[in-house]
């Protein structure tokens, strides 16, 4: 009935097609577990976290004694902010030392028949120690500040939870309607004056989505289309970056591509973007080796690479999923690579700073601007400075 | 290839030629554009791959879904470039359809049915399946599948009218 909508010399398959197919099997396996690894990786963090934190005592009554870890999040601001330490009124739980373990002296060497003595030991099975709660101000960073929160949904973030939606995107915790539906949203990125933003949907059709809106406007998805996700905007607010399937493409705000940089499926693929500056693109890269992170230079509408460092070797299991966490002067942050850490690493040379990493224990997402952090903690919670906006949330930026 | 690849199952290689030439019928009948039609085929099978184990009892209906929801959605995304421009199609295709304003009113029209019916009529008429594993799919008896199926031909006839070749 349809016969003469069919190709009258179709293709055969042979070994190249399967090996093609094949990559693209192992990219979307990769993927998948980045994607489920965003969430795991928060769960195995809270584990740690819990299993540390529960001490068993030698108690002969069998008393489980846990350590309670504080309830609310620390916050240590190095280098970027002259080294404070920020704390959001936390209060430290008890602090329990075990009793010690009580040994006997081994017999000693002698002919003489040993006189054995039992001496018994007592000590205190609790010691608390309670230190006084303090409360400093967190500085909040100015600009708009966009998430992606539990529904699904891509939100300019207000403090008091009246988001503005930007794209109604499907809720991340329902089963996808069907193959081929449009699996989510990846990223948002927003002009530092809160006048466009870009909302990227990874990855369907297969080379993903861009959208784009003027907000308050919500961004319509059959409303200029353009290929592309993992948006990232400079902190300039001239130039977007996004992933178009094989190629990494840097745009003017019109989205008029300005230069492009080829992808090599075989070496990995790329899965997030941030700019460190207006001249300094980087870019997290999955691949057999691991996880890689890359610095471009752009100018004079060329990019060109730069430094490559790995951050995780192809023994560790990609489900660590690092992603990127903002940036300070001269620095890129990343989430992922040290629990509880957002990593430092130089700009331009991609070398590791350690003293001017951030503690931020618990965070799933999370952000530096400015000197200010958000995140959104493994709770679902978005801290911006001292505030918990109202609300659940999925991803920060 | 398996050294590369060794997550390849060897019957999901004995059977690619067959799941290939399904999911690259359907995608062709949506898109008409050979390059675009291979792309949504290798990234069916590619998805098939990766839940081989789950779906490889019913492999050729369950890539030829994948593939026809690629195709539409990548149609109905792209088809203002796509299937109205007959000299891009030359240019990056190397291939000009000769059935380019007749696809272009059928995908409009399919897109315009109802998802029960559209599955059904992609699924039995694009992908050439049998009725049986259109049912499977489907979820529901092959009855269903052919009063769906009846449905659906006789809303495309009466949206695209007497001027569109049936081939029939």
């Amino acid at each position: 009935m349809f016969d003469n909508l069919n190709d009258p010399d179709p293709p055969i398959a042979d070994v190249a097609t399967l090996n093609q197919v094949a990559k693209r099997a192992d990219r979307l396996r990769r993927r998948r577990a980045l994607i489920i690894g965003t969430g795991a990786g928060a769960l195995v963090v809270a584990l740690t976290i819990a299993t540390i934190a529960i001490v068993k005592s030698d108690d002969p009554d069998g008393q489980l004694v846990v350590d309670v870890p504080p309830t609310d999040v620390t916050v240590t601001t190095l280098a970027d902010t002259a080294s404070t330490l920020y704390s959001t009124s936390t209060t430290v739980a008890s602090v329990v030392v075990p009793p010690p373990a009580t040994t006997l002296a081994p017999a000693p060497d002698t002919t003489v028949a040993p006189e054995t003595t039992v001496v018994e030991t007592t000590v205190a099975l609790e010691t608390t120690t309670t230190l006084p709660a303090t409360t400093t101000t967190v500085p909040i960073a100015t600009g708009p500040i966009v998430a992606i929160d539990a529904n699904g949904d891509a939100v300019i973030v207000a403090l008091d939870g009246a988001n503005t939606v930007l794209f109604d995107g499907p809720d991340p915790d329902e089963p996808p309607a069907g193959e081929g539906e449009t699996s989510g949203i990846d990223g948002v990125a927003i002009t530092p004056d809160g006048t466009r933003a870009y909302i990227g949907l990874c990855c369907e059709p297969v080379v993903g989505t861009l959208l784009q809106t003027t907000p308050p406007a919500m961004a319509n998805v059959d409303d200029s289309v353009v290929y592309g996700h993992g948006p990232a905007i400079a902190p300039g607010g001239g130039l977007l970056a996004r992933i178009v399937y094989d190629t990494l493409t840097v745009s003017d705000l019109a989205i008029n591509d300005l230069a492009t940089v080829p992808e090599d499926f075989d070496v990995g693929f790329t899965y997030d973007l941030a700019w460190a500056d207006d001249q300094h693109l980087l870019a997290l890269r999955l691949g057999p080796g691991g996880t890689d992170l890359r610095v471009f230079t752009f100018s004079a509408n060329t990019l060109t690479a730069g430094a490559s460092a790995t951050i995780f070797g192809a023994a560790v299991d990609p489900v660590q999923g690092a992603s990127f966490a903002g940036r300070g002067d001269g620095v890129i942050y990343i989430l992922g690579v040290i629990p509880g850490t957002l990593t430092a690493y130089d700009s331009t040379t991609l070398a590791p700073i350690a003293d001017r990493n951030i503690a931020v224990v618990g965070a799933v997402s999370a952000w530096v601007e400015g000197g200010a952090v958000r995140w959104v903690d493994s709770a679902r919670q978005l801290h911006v400075g001292d505030a918990i906006v109202p609300g659940q949330y999925l991803w920060v930026r | 290839m398996a050294k590369r690849f060794p997550e390849v199952s060897t019957t999901f290689v004995e059977r690619f030629a067959d799941l290939h030439r399904t999911a690259y019928r359907a995608s062709f009948a949506i898109l008409g554009r050979r390059v675009d039609a291979e792309d949504c085929a290798q990234e069916a099978l590619a998805r098939t791959m990766v839940r081989w184990s789950k779906v490889q009892s019913y492999a050729p209906a369950f890539t030829a879904r994948v593939a026809t929801n690629l195709a539409l959605d990548r149609s109905r995304h792209a088809g203002k470039t796509v299937l109205s421009d007959g000299a891009t199609l030359a240019m990056l295709g190397g291939h000009v359809d000769p059935m380019l304003d007749r696809r272009r009113d059928l995908i409009t029209a399919i897109h315009a049915l109802p998802n029960r019916q559209r599955e059904a009529v992609t699924l039995r008429y694009f992908a050439d399946l049998p009725e049986s594993e259109t049912a499977a799919m489907m979820k529901c008896t092959v009855g269903t599948v052919k009063s769906t199926t009846s449905k659906a031909l006789q809303k495309l006839r009466l949206d695209l009218g007497p001027r569109w070749a049936w081939g029939d």
